[in-house]
């Protein structure tokens, strides 16, 4: 009887079975939230499968050369690259050196520290809300001001030379609270005695950053890299937001126009899972050439 | 080559209420080799991290040389500082560690080399240049932060402790290589540690601090043969001085089990310092307590039978746990003669080499 309560049995007993049966919940999430949706879209690009199931039949390759003709798609495509390249670097530099001059636990650095991470726990809804309103040319405080001021008032998310920048910047705002907080956990593992024997070498603040903090956080800046690059990339909800793809496209990211594809008129399920997948093997690459350099300055380091 | 001068140097940390060091007043002569020492907590690192720019100076002058340096940077200085922990970065080689201070400095490449290849071979470190800190044994690293302090030949060297993560083995190897660092480099040297035997071993004078407040300062000699009061004399030495409270009456002094008779010039100093009939604090070293036959015979005024409850051989010595009439008391014998928990000794106390402290003050009132 005792044996019945303690242990599941034989089979269960042994160590590799009874890991696989902890492993369990897990796995059957990533099975029917990740693999299988992946599974499902890649085996859907194959096919013209509209919304609605109807008519469904195989075409091949046919969606992903017609990719490469959809100059809508390059923009798309385009514009999400340009996005990724002004924001992530952006957001990683600014969380670094914000939570190297704020590591000190004082009062007002903890203090700064939570109004920077405010943002972080809105949504992507709101935030684009609130900046699309401030910034509305007609009605917005900033051009008020800038018009009490007599300055010339631009036209902010409807001019296309500004809209992308600024749909960058708005995510850089709302987001940089994350990199502080990783990179603040990964700069304040750094003992206080090596900086102090780099005072007494006679490094300023700046050699300091460099020369000690930089060196001893590579991992960190490596993840930051890597999960920025797959967000950014996924761009979505703030452009939804505060530009709708706009003015004339300019900043229409690719899963804005993916969504367009398969959820509007004529709801080409089949073409958007193609693009999907495209965009899923440009992520993998991108992952994996970040992972690597990574690794390599890992290496170097240590 | 400097002088170092602290004047009424006080430290009060932001939000403490009381000093960490209160008015600490030393000269550090050209060359000396000066050791803080005390129990942790007593303020001799923090007196370390003021004379290094670590730590701002609350109250007083800090002097380097003639100039006053209270408000210079660490860099300006001209000191190198060996930490505790070594404080190497974990990402430069070797060379680079000890090359990092000298580059920051603008210095050409070519004296760069030279000099982290002479100390790299004054420290035995020739062959390890191209390593990583994390690839060396703990001694290596300790080298290595030798070495990062030596090739900028400062005009002052502070070490914090810089043996404490050692095992015992290495930590005495260690200690003459620092002891013979300070021969070559002829340095000012300034060295914190709690450990009283590296005080005696290294200083050329020793600093005593307890709470913040110089206690002492003299030769190690000096400290261990006439402390002034009585948390130095059970500081410095080791097994630690017999202190115990006694009344002295007409020249004996009784206490628990303890009836002896004092010394003609302690007997003289205390009578004139108006102490008979009083309280007072007897200290005797356990090396002063003595069981061989010729010391018994030679003083038999002075002979108390005790028993042994713990006997420890160290080899050489046995450090013998005593009970006299009721008085713990600790005494280190010749361990020729075998001694086990339970047996009487009869011992002889070294009167001349008693010391006598003030109850109150615990202030040495005769040595």
């Amino acid at each position: 009887m005792k044996n019945k309560v303690n242990s599941l049995g034989k089979f269960w007993n042994k160590p590799n079975h009874a890991a696989y049966l902890f492993m369990l919940p897990s796995i059957l999430i990533l099975l029917i939230f990740i693999v299988l949706p992946l599974v499902g879209t890649f085996a859907l690009s194959f096919t013209d499968v509209n919304l609605f199931f109807t008519n469904t039949k195989f075409v091949g390759l046919e969606n992903f050369l017609r990719f490469f003709q959809d100059e809508r798609a390059i923009n798309a495509l385009i514009n999400t690259l340009q996005f990724t390249l002004l924001e992530t670097p952006a957001q990683i530099i600014l969380g670094i050196t914000t939570a190297f001059l704020l590591k000190r636990n004082t009062r007002f650095n903890r203090l700064t520290r939570s109004v920077y991470y405010m943002p972080v726990v809105i949504s992507f809804t709101v935030a684009g809300i609130i900046w699309a309103m401030i910034l509305d040319p007609n009605i917005g405080a900033v051009p008020y001001f800038l018009f009490k001021l007599g300055l010339p008032i631009p036209q902010f998310f409807r001019d296309p030379n500004m809209a992308m920048p600024l749909v960058a910047a708005l995510t850089v705002w709302k987001n940089f609270g994350v990199s502080l907080t990783i990179s603040l956990t990964a700069i304040q593992s750094i003992p206080d005695s090596l900086y102090e024997a780099a005072e007494i070498d006679g490094a300023t603040k700046a050699q300091e950053f460099f020369h000690i903090t930089i060196p001893q956080i590579i991992p960190t800046i490596g993840f930051l890299a890597i999960t920025n690059l797959i967000g950014s990339m996924q761009v979505f909800d703030q452009i939804y937001i505060t530009t709708s793809g706009g003015p004339q496209y300019a900043t229409e990211s690719a899963v804005m126009y993916i969504y367009s594809r398969g959820f509007s008129s004529p709801y080409e399920l089949g073409y958007a899972s193609a693009l999907s997948a495209v965009l899923f093997v440009i992520i993998a690459i991108i992952t994996t050439i970040t992972t690597i350099i990574t690794f390599r300055q890992e290496k170097k380091m240590s | 080559m400097a002088e170092i001068k602290l004047e009424h140097i006080h430290k009060r940390y932001e939000n403490a209420e009381d000093f960490a060091v209160t008015d600490f007043n030393l000269d550090v002569k050209d060359n000396e080799f000066i050791v803080f020492v005390g129990p942790s907590g007593c303020g001799k690192s923090t007196t370390l991290r003021m004379i290094a720019g670590l730590e701002e100076i609350t109250e007083g002058d800090l002097y380097i040389d003639a100039d006053v340096v209270n408000d210079v940077a660490p860099k300006d200085r001209d000191i190198a500082m060996v930490f505790q922990n070594y404080a190497l970065y974990p990402h430069m080689t070797v060379f680079d560690n000890m090359a990092f201070g000298l580059k920051l400095r603008k210095m050409p490449k070519d004296e760069i080399k030279e000099r982290v290849n002479h100390a790299a071979e004054m420290l035995g470190l020739t062959d390890l240049l191209d390593r990583k800190p994390a690839a060396l044994s703990g001694g290596q690293r300790q080298r290595v932060a030798l070495g990062r302090a030596v090739v900028r030949s400062p005009k002052v060297f502070l070490m914090d402790e810089p043996l404490s993560n050692l095992d015992a083995k290495l930590r005495v190897h260690m200690r003459t290589e620092i002891a013979k660092l300070h021969e070559e480099l002829k340095t000012t040297m300034i060295y914190v540690t709690h450990d009283q035997t590296e005080a005696m071993t290294l200083a050329d004078r020793i600093v005593i601090m307890d709470a913040g407040v110089i206690q002492q300062v003299g030769t190690p000699f000096d400290v261990y043969n006439s402390p002034n009061n009585a948390f130095v004399a059970s500081f410095i030495g080791s097994p630690a001085m017999n202190l115990h409270e006694v009344t002295y009456s007409g020249g004996r002094i009784t206490g628990k089990g303890i009836d002896l008779a004092v010394s003609a010039p302690t007997k003289k100093a205390l009578d004139q310092k108006g102490y008979d009939g009083q309280t007072v604090i007897f200290g005797i070293r356990p090396e002063d307590i003595h069981s061989e036959q010729i010391a018994l015979d030679a003083s038999p005024e002075t002979v108390m039978e005790t028993e042994i409850t713990v006997a420890e051989l160290t080899g050489a010595e046995s450090i013998l746990y005593i009970d006299v009439g009721g008085t713990e008391m600790v005494a280190v014998v010749d361990a020729r003669d075998y001694h086990e928990p339970g047996q009487t000794l009869e011992v002889a106390f070294n009167m001349n080499k008693a010391h006598f402290f003030d109850v109150e003050t615990e202030e040495v009132i005769s040595r």
